[in-house]
């Protein structure tokens, strides 16, 4: 009966290779890569370029632009060109003023969104919807270079995110990558990628520093290698601190130099920002180099450029020093420093790294392309092209997640650089008579204050046996997972009623503004929705059953012969569903009605494994670190 | 899912205080990389949401025994012994008195953090030696009591545990303060 179902109607064939990307979605340029032949590789458009800036061009008419095209606009028509738009990803309209930048943008409010839009003559995006854009171009490239034969879609793809970003950034990209249609593997930290295109490039072993200054953002990671797994001891940095801050100092020179006094319009603002950065990149190269402003001629040099960015360095290297503390670690330990993003090409930022650890920084592989190569390397692996890897990555939570109780206080629930996946459970109760709702207010930060924390989300939660005050017990577990994304789930402990949650994102997108903007996205193309989303659920539908099968082979005996039979009877017609249904819904079901049955098949070969881990050997006999 | 083991039971280890930490860090990568989802990434999505609890789960069994305060908590937890530690703080007067002593010593160190480093120094390595040698005795008075099985009185050193490990934590904010890390 299991050989009828691995072999006539299946069309999935295990050994075909899966397509997977890595995506590195930058705050300046985003890079795409994935692993041929073995060895990770950037990919490239048709003209030959493999960075692509993270720039997107609406026009009032015509396809939405993306990269060099886009680029070219960005001084012609700044009000309708989105350049670093990953700064406002999980941000709220406030933020953009504390931000403390000068945006060219117009932004308007949506009632019902606590989120900024940006109005562009082809309509009003969130940070979400202009990300997702960027992801939709890249995703396309890598189809373009990577399809042939019968696998023309992505498989999946990891993004990677700095590893300082919380938990309403790391959903905002996720939500972008739902968006673009992408099936998101995994949500890497960026210094994580960088250590693994690293660690095994050289064959690492030991304690390694990555130093991860970008367009926008700066993190440090301290990890340890050891035989294929890679373990973050600690992360640090600071998601508003990068190359773009460094423009924006040199702007203020430049201006300061040049006596000017008259405010300067959105496109003078950008080619002063424009002319800052084209000088901060020279001087990577050459000694000194020569600006002109308006009617003003002077020069800058390496020493002077060091002095203005001096504070920003300065605060990264306090990242680091804290990033170190939290680990344990003195900065001699560290056997590898290195540099990732294009920032670090700054003399400056290699001495003052090189000054802290006490070693020269590898920088050999290019610190733009170093994320995306170490994401591929990834998605190759969960992808499933390489199911015998020892490879496995380790990260822990950036920082701590609380919530909050009287008087404007945080209380830690799960604290910074706990290892992920987590869960911890928290107890509530109710304070008056008859209460049978209550609100959560969830943050994220290090402070004691509410005020001086982030707002995730409120929880509401409805449907708690109405008791007298006091009684109720009330269990909150908030979970996780790997990709740093957070899950609450309650109970009432006496009653055992599991009470609903309505959870109210503080600066994210709500599930149905998701799928509304999904159906906007493809009106036009409703066939294609159609189309993919039935392809999406083939491809669910191929993943159970391959799994299945050499489970039951495996862990058989784990089943009662009825049991054996509801299960296999489950899959026969999931295998039939997969072939013949037109709609995703049908197989989805199916798929759903395979999961009931199996549930607590999976939930033994679980603990067998367990068991078997440490199993045949007592404590004693594991070797010690 | 069937995670009803207790966390000792998980690490196949007997319930106690007195445990071999370096094997239960080896035992731990073990169980990581058996139960870390990743490696369930080509199954469903089902193995894959058990894969997350499973892992939470050790996750948390390991910090429960590797922190000695909250490994000594979930001891009492197993013994079934329900510990109120609010009300059992106050009990001992010579204890109270080191409590009230170390809140005054420590800020006398914040001032001097600001006034004199090298004396804020010292007087932070004197004060993380009396607190490590306190909790030793501390921890020593618990196994006394966990072991002879009077878990009732283990309450009453587990509530000074959470005191000096608390201490602890506001030496070594007292230090990132030094460092000028906060």
């Amino acid at each position: 009966m299991l050989l009828q179902i691995s072999e006539p109607g299946q069309s999935a064939k295990p050994h075909d290779r899966k397509l997977a990307v890595g995506i590195d979605l930058g705050t300046s340029n985003s890079v795409v890569a994935s692993v041929r032949s073995g060895e990770p590789v950037v990919l490239a458009d048709e003209k030959g370029q493999s960075i692509c800036p993270s720039v997107v061009h609406y026009q009032a008419s015509g396809p939405v632009l993306v990269g060099q095209g886009a680029e070219k606009k960005l001084l012609s028509d700044p009000a309708n060109t989105v350049s670093s738009i990953k700064r406002l990803m999980g941000r709220g309209a406030e933020d953009i003023v504390s931000l403390g930048e000068k945006l060219p943008y117009r932004f308007v409010e949506k009632d019902g969104s606590a989120l900024p839009y940006l109005s562009t003559v082809a309509g009003d995006f969130s940070a979400v919807e202009i990300s997702s854009e960027i992801l939709k171009h890249l995703a396309a490239l890598g189809e373009r270079s990577l399809a042939s034969g019968a696998s023309q879609h992505l498989d999946g793809a990891v993004i990677t995110v700095p590893a300082y970003f919380d938990e309403a950034q790391r959903q905002a990209t996720k939500d972008a990558a739902t968006l673009a249609g992408l099936k998101v593997l995994r949500l890497l930290n960026e210094p994580t990628a960088a250590a693994v295109a690293y660690g095994l490039d050289q064959q690492a072993e030991g304690l390694i520093a990555v130093y991860d200054l970008g367009g926008g953002t700066f993190d440090v990671s301290i990890l340890r290698l050891s035989k294929g797994v890679f373990e973050v001891l600690s992360t640090g940095g600071d998601s508003a601190l990068g190359g773009d801050d460094f423009d924006q100092l040199l702007a203020q020179w430049i201006l300061q130099q040049s006596n000017n006094e008259h405010a300067l319009s959105a496109q003078e603002q950008r080619a002063l920002l424009l002319k800052a950065r084209a000088a901060k990149e020279s001087l990577a190269e050459s000694e000194s180099v020569d600006i002109e402003f308006a009617a003003w001629h002077g020069s800058l040099d390496r020493q002077q450029m060091s002095e203005i960015l001096r504070p920003l360095i300065a605060r990264s290297i306090k990242s680091c020093r804290r990033a170190l503390r939290d680990a344990d670690i003195s900065a001699d330990e560290i056997d590898n420093v290195v540099l990732v993003g294009g920032s670090t090409r700054t003399l400056a930022v290699r001495e003052a790294v090189a000054d802290l650890f006490g070693r020269e920084p590898l920088s050999n592989i290019d610190p733009d392309r170093v994320v995306a190569l170490g994401a591929a390397i990834q998605a190759d692996i969960l992808v499933g092209n390489k199911p015998d890897s020892d490879m496995l990555l380790l990260d822990v939570i950036p920082l701590s997640l609380g919530i909050e109780t009287m008087g404007g206080l945080v209380e830690q629930i799960i604290s910074r650089n706990t290892p992920i996946p987590v869960a911890k459970a928290q107890e509530f109760t109710t304070f008056k008579d008859g209460q049978t709702a209550m609100a959560v207010h969830v943050l994220q930060g290090e402070r004691d204050l509410v005020s001086a924390c982030r707002s995730l989300a409120r929880f509401e939660l409805r449907g708690i046996p109405p008791m007298v005050a006091g009684a109720a017990k009330i269990r909150v577990v908030f979970q996780v997972d790997a990709d740093g994304l957070l899950m609450v789930s309650a109970e009432e402990l006496n009653s055992g009623v599991k009470t609903s949650i309505d959870i109210k994102p503080s600066y994210g997108l709500a599930d149905d503004e998701i799928s509304r903007m999904l159906s906007e996205s493809f009106s036009h193309a409703e066939d294609d929705m159609k189309a993919r989303a039935l392809r999406e659920q083939q491809v669910e539908a191929e993943r159970v059953l391959e799994a299945l099968v050499p489970a039951l082979e495996a862990d058989g005996d784990l089943l009662s012969d009825g049991e054996r039979q509801t299960i296999v009877a489950s899959m026969e017609k999931l295998l039939q569903v997969r072939q013949s249904a037109e709609s995703p819904r049908d197989i989805e079901a199916a798929i759903e009605a395979v999961a009931q049955c199996t549930d607590d098949f999976a939930a033994r070969r679980m603990d067998k494994s367990i068991k078997a881990a440490l199993a045949g050997q007592s404590l004693d006999d594991i070797d010690s670190e | 899912m069937d995670l009803s083991d207790n966390y000792f039971a998980l690490y196949q280890l007997e319930p106690s205080f007195d445990i071999d930490l370096a094997a239960l860090k080896a035992a731990h990568r073990k169980l990581q990389t058996q139960c870390h989802p990743d490696k369930f990434s080509a199954e469903g999505a089902q193995q894959q949401r058990l894969a997350v609890q499973a892992m939470a789960y050790v996750n948390q069994a390991f910090e429960t025994l590797s922190v000695n305060v909250k490994r000594a908590e979930y001891l009492l937890e197993l013994a079934g012994c329900e510990s109120n530690l609010e009300n059992k703080t106050h009990q001992d007067p010579a204890f109270l008195m080191q409590q009230m002593e170390w809140r005054e010593e420590l800020s006398e160190l914040r001032q001097l953090i600001a006034s004199d480093e090298a004396v804020a120094e010292k007087k932070l390595q004197a004060l993380y030696a009396e607190q490590r040698s306190l909790e030793q005795k501390i921890q020593a008075e618990f196994v006394k009591c966990y072991e002879s099985g009077e878990f009732s009185a283990c309450v009453a050193p587990l509530a000074k545990m959470h005191f000096t490990s608390k201490f602890a934590k506001e030496l070594r904010a007292a230090e990132d303060e030094l460092l000028d890390l906060d």
